[in-house]
This record gives structure tokens, sequence and C-alpha cells, in this order.
């Protein structure tokens, strides 16, 4: 096995059949999501959940979130509806099982959902108050700095052993004998 | 901690969708966006929770032998502990200065999920002589998702002292039992002239009487002499043969190496006693060096350069030459005639006829022999002759030994078994040459005034005559080999390749006179 850092894959939105065909769990919660989709759409909603369910046997989790997402605001969901709210929830279901099959634990999953639900709410209720563009940016902000801070906290981690390019200058050699 | 492709696409979908929820004022775009990026710092955050646990990892190098000789194999273990189990793969691999030959594949330890300790061990060599630190080792880590990656330096490298290839181990000896020492002090156990004082004696008659010490004849009111040590030097004339047979062994672990450095203690310890010493190195046509023995550092360090640069001379060639190549001979010819040509073609082709190897004097056959019987006539009753040669021609050495010994000479004799310089013999047959170059040593060591020693690798000594059991074992058989030859003069078996008895023969003795 070569080493997973040095491995340069080049990243494909596509995942493999057969590997979905295990994923019954996954299966319920986008069957959620596509029934979300076709009450929030009709007819026409019909049609956008059976190619959500294509993009879910075809492609990755986040790919076929991002399509979904696309698909109900496309057949005109209000977010305040019955199927949007469904179609939300199947999709975000979506993520969370992919963070679960992931990292192999609930703990993940738990922290995510709740911090989505705590999002969601903060997101309505400061929406009463401020235009969306103020709120949605200052989320997007606060997304950024926690990212940062979360790198910061990994250099501070990592760093007492040194890593990254900070440890390049290891396995030098000494050769103080060459000419003997 | 480095970012995927992953994950630049999903912060792209992510940013897209807020970007467009924002711009439509469409707020379930907007969410997803930002659901999206939730997920994404979701699985930064654990994997940050995770590197913890790698930077923690005891990952560790170490080589089975701390000093190892350039390019010689040296087996590194590479180790990878973990406090608690990774929900990812980890692979730990070691960063090897250039100057160390990175095996292919690359060693590598994978931890996969779970996973809490792995281990492998590989084969590298060094190429450079010096000290070399190995490691330390390197963790590449992913985290579950693909979306991060890591790297976490281990904190332990390894020395490896990488020392050239050299003659080691050095074994000076007879019979497998290695010599304690080999040069001293040079004193004659009398008293005399000199400088070191003894002790005072009463004068007796025929005393010179400026010898008389007066101080001890006033205070002991009667005529005494002051005694000194007699001390003497030891002129040495070192005989170092470099021909081509010399030049069997490993690469810098040849005969003549190690030779060399019997050669070197000689020079040194004639530095450290201020004695006279000179060199004579025997080539295959001849002598290449003859400096009479002198004292003084502007002999030594001539010498010693001498030495140290002796390589093995070419054997001529006796096959027929081929593809207009010409022998040697022919060559020769061609450069006597050429010698008394004043023509300008001749002085044209002069230098190419040049030998690169240069002989102070060419002789036919024996140069050994000769060249210590020329060196005999510049030294003086009583100087030891030091004669480095190899086992391949026991008769030219033992007439050589005895040349040595004329006027006087003392002989110390230095061989170099064959036997220790062939990586392919081994086993019994090994020991049966030895047992063979055994009987020609004590032979030659059996000549009056002459000691003959053998210098091999102390290593390959003890592999091919064994330490304990194989020294009884040699002790026996040298002493049944003894009896055998005995009993073979008189049953008509084959000789042996140094047929030749171990004392001199009066007509040897005849003939040298």
């Amino acid at each position: 096995m070569s080493s997973p850092a040095a491995t340069a894959e080049l990243y494909s939105p596509a995942e493999r059949l057969e590997a979905r065909s295990h994923r019954v769990a996954e299966l319920v919660i986008t069957s959620v999501a596509v029934a979300g989709v076709a009450v929030a759409g009709g007819r026409l909603g019909v049609v956008a959940g059976v190619a959500l369910l294509a993009c879910w046997l075809y492609l990755r989790a986040e790919v076929t979130f991002v399509v979904g997402a696309v698909l109900v605001a496309g057949v005109g969901g209000d977010p305040s509806t019955p199927g949007a709210v469904l179609a939300a929830v199947g999709l975000a279901g979506l993520l969370a099982l992919e963070l679960a099959r992931a990292w192999d634990s609930a703990r993940p999953v738990g922290a995510f959902l709740a911090s989505l639900v705590v999002g969601v709410v903060a997101f309505v209720a400061a929406g009463e108050f401020v235009a969306l563009r103020w709120v949605g940016g200052g989320a997007a902000a606060g997304l950024v700095g926690a990212v940062y801070g979360l790198t910061r906290v990994e250099r501070r981690v990592a760093g007492h052993r040194g890593s990254g390019a900070e440890a390049a200058g290891a396995g030098q050699s000494e050769q103080e004998g060459a000419e003997q | 901690m480095r970012v995927t492709r992953r994950f630049w696409v999903v912060l792209g979908f992510a940013g897209a969708l807020v970007g467009v929820g924002l711009v439509a004022v469409d707020p379930l775009l907007a969410g997803a966006g930002l659901t999206l990026g939730l997920w994404l710092v979701a699985y930064q955050a654990w994997f940050v929770r995770t590197v913890g646990t790698v930077a923690a990892a005891d990952l560790t190098v170490e080589p089975v032998r701390a000093r190892v000789a350039v390019d010689a194999p040296v087996v590194v273990r590479l180790r990878a502990r973990l406090e608690s189990a990774l929900p990812y793969a980890l692979s730990v691999t070691v960063d090897l200065p250039p100057t160390v030959e990175t095996p292919e594949p690359r060693p590598v330890v994978t931890l996969d999920a779970g996973d809490r300790s792995a281990e492998t061990a590989f084969e590298t060599r060094a190429r450079v002589a010096g000290e070399t630190t190995l490691g330390p080792a390197v963790a590449s880590f992913r985290d579950a998702g693909g979306f991060f990656t890591g790297t976490v330096h281990g904190d332990e490298t390894a020395d490896l002292a990488v020392q050239p290839r050299a003659p080691r181990d050095l074994h000076v000896g007879e019979g497998g039992d290695p010599l304690t020492s080999l040069y001293g002090e040079h004193r004659t156990d009398a008293t005399g002239a000199g400088l070191e004082p003894s002790g005072v004696r009463e004068y007796v008659p025929g005393d010179q009487l400026s010898r008389i010490d007066w101080k001890a004849t006033a205070r002991l009111n009667h005529p005494h002499l002051r005694e000194f040590d007699v001390r003497t030097t030891h002129e040495t004339a070192l005989v170092v043969d470099h021909r081509a047979s010399t030049g069997a062994g490993r690469e810098r672990e040849t005969k003549l190496d190690y030779l060399r450095e019997v050669a070197l203690a000689f020079v040194n310890a004639a530095d450290e006693h201020n004695d006279p010493i000179g060199v004579y190195t025997v080539g295959d046509e001849g002598t290449t060096t003859a400096r009479d023995p002198a004292a003084g550092v502007e002999q030594y360090d001539p010498i010693r350069r001498v030495v140290e640069r002796l390589t093995p001379t070419t054997a001529e060639p006796t096959a027929t030459p081929v593809d207009g190549l010409v022998a040697p001979s022919r060559a020769r010819a061609v450069a006597t005639r050429l010698q008394g040509d004043p023509s300008a073609f001749a002085r044209t082709l002069r230098p190419y006829f040049d030998a690169s190897e240069q002989y102070v004097r060419r002789l036919g056959d024996r140069p050994l022999f000769r060249t210590v019987q020329a060196a005999r006539a510049a030294l003086g009753s009583g100087a030891w002759t030091v004669i480095l040669t190899d086992d391949t021609r026991p008769r030219e050495t033992r007439e050589a030994a005895r040349m040595a010994t004329r006027n006087g000479g003392n002989v110390l004799v230095f061989l170099t078994p064959s036997v220790f310089y062939d990586p392919e013999s081994v086993g019994e047959a090994a020991f049966e040459r030895y047992l063979t170059f055994e009987e020609f040593r004590r032979s030659l060591a059996a000549v009056d005034r002459v000691s003959a020693f053998e210098v091999a690798p102390g290593d390959r000594l003890a592999a091919v005559v064994g330490r304990e059991a194989g020294s009884r074992r040699h002790a026996r058989s040298v002493a049944g080999t003894g009896q055998q030859r005995a009993a073979g003069d008189t049953g008509g078996q084959e000789p042996l390749a140094y047929s030749e008895s171990p004392r001199p023969t009066v007509d040897e003795e005849a003939t040298d006179e």
C-alpha cells in the first residue's frame, strides 16, 4: 500500500454502483429525500426524485446533496413546505450517513447533526430580524473561521513532532569521514 | 495538514450554493451550502482529533548494527505503535539520507484502520563512509473521508557509523594464536657504556680509566665505575611484496592491504624509537622501490607514503595477443630498439612504450629473492629484515628468508594465507588449505633466526579455524598432519602444495652458500 498522503488521486464525483447496493440506510434516507422532492414538485417533482435517485446510485454523497438541493429549489419548493422539509431532512441525513460510514462512529454524526439543528434554528431566528445576505454571509464567515481555527489546532497538536515541511530538514547525513 | 481535491470540490459546491442562494435570496440554496460547509468542518474536526493520536505514536528506526562497512548490508527495523487505534490507515516510512541506498520498493509499515502496532525490517547499504543518521520515521495519513492528509515526523533517529572498507580485525600470529607484541624497546640485557645509568661497580684491572666515576669513587673511597644500560638500534629493512597475487581479497581488504598495515606498524615503531629503517618493494617484474635504511623524519614519512601508495602490480599476461594488441614482451623489444634510435620517429614513439609501472630494477625471475639479496647488501650485521608477502610462492619466500639471515641477520616473515582472502573457500576444504599453509609457516619458522607469522582478517581466521573447539581440533589436526606427512614421505603419498621439508636440508644450505 502506498503512502496515503503521497497518493495524488484525481477527484471523481462518481462512485461504484456495487458499493451503493450495500447501503440500506442510505437508500432509506435517500428515499425520504426523493419523496420530499416529489411532494414539493408534484409531477415534475417525481421526475426530479427519480433523477435524484439515479444520482445517489452513481455519484458521491456531496454531489447527490447538491443535485438534490438544486432540484428542490428548481421545482419551486418553499422551505416552509412539508415536501421541502422532507427533502432537506433526507439530504442532510445522506451527509450524516456518509460521515458515520467514513468514521465508523456515531459521535461525529451526533456532533454534525447537533450543530446543524442549532445552525438552522439560529439561521431561521436571525432571518426574522436580519436580511438573508447578512445571515448567510455571517454563517459562511463563521464556517471559514472554524476551518482556520481547526487548522491552527492541528498544527499545534502535530507541531511538537514536526509535521510536513517543518521537519523537512530531517534525515540529513553528516559525512565526516567521506574522504577516507 | 493538507487538503485534497475532494475538499476543494466540496468547498466549491458549498460556496456556489451559498453564493447563488444569497444572490437569488433563496434560503434553501443558502442553507444547503452552509450545511455542506458544516459537514466539511465536522470531517476536519474529527481529523484534528485523531492527529493527536498519531503525534503521540511511538515511531522508531533502529539498525541492527551501529557500525557497518561501506556497501555492507545492514538490516534496519521500522516500528510504529499507537496508543489507540485509528479509524483510517497509517503508513510509516523512513527518511534515508542520499548516501544510503533506498530499497525498492520503499520500506513502509502500514497500520490498517483498527491496528495499533506494526513492524517491518529492510536491508540497506551505505555508499559513503562517515556518520549517517537514519530517520526519523515519517507517518503519513489521510482522514476517513479523504478530505485531509497529514504527515508527522518521529522524534527518534538512529546513528549509523559507516566505516571505509579497510583491513579490520587484523590478526597477526602463529597457528591461529595472536601475537601479544610485535615490537618494543630494544634492551640488550647487557651493561656497559651508554646513556641510561644502571649502577656502579668496583674498578677492576683492565677497565678504561675514563669510565671511572669520580663522585662514586670519592664517596666509596675506592675506584668505581658507573655502568650504563647498553641500548642498541634496530636496523630494519622492510621488503614488501606487492605483486599481482597480493591483490586477492575484497576491495580494500586485500592481502596487500593487510600487509600494508603491518608494514606501517613497523615504520611507526621505528619512528617512535628513531631506528633506521629502509623499504624495498617487489613487483611482478622486479624491485619497484629501494630505499636503504636510515633514521629521521626525512626517512619515515617517505617510507610511509611508499607503503600507503602500493598497489598490486600487473602480472605479465601469457595469452596470445589478439585484435592487434601487442604482447608486453614484444613491446619491450620494440622499446629497446627505439632506445637506440635517434630519429624523430623513434623519439615520438618512445613515450608510448614507457611502462606505466616504474621499476627500479627489473628482475627476470624470483623478484622477491633478488630484492632481498640486494637489500641484504645494504644492511649491517644483525639487522632485521621484515619480509611481507603471501603464500603463493613458498620456495621463493623460503629462499628469500634464508638469504636475509646471512651475516647474522634476523628475519621476520609475515605471510598472508590465500585461504583467508578467498571468500569462496569455506568449510573443510578451507581448513585443509590452512593446514597446508600452517605447515609451510612452521617450516619457515624453523629456519634459524627466522620467525614467520600469519597475517589475516581475524573474522575469517575464526570462521575457518574456529575459535574454541576449532583451535583444539586445529592443534590435533596439525599434529596429525605432521605425522601423516612423515608417514607420507615413507608411504609414497602425494606431496602437498608446499612440498618442502620442515627444516632446511644440507643440500639447501649448500645451495644457498
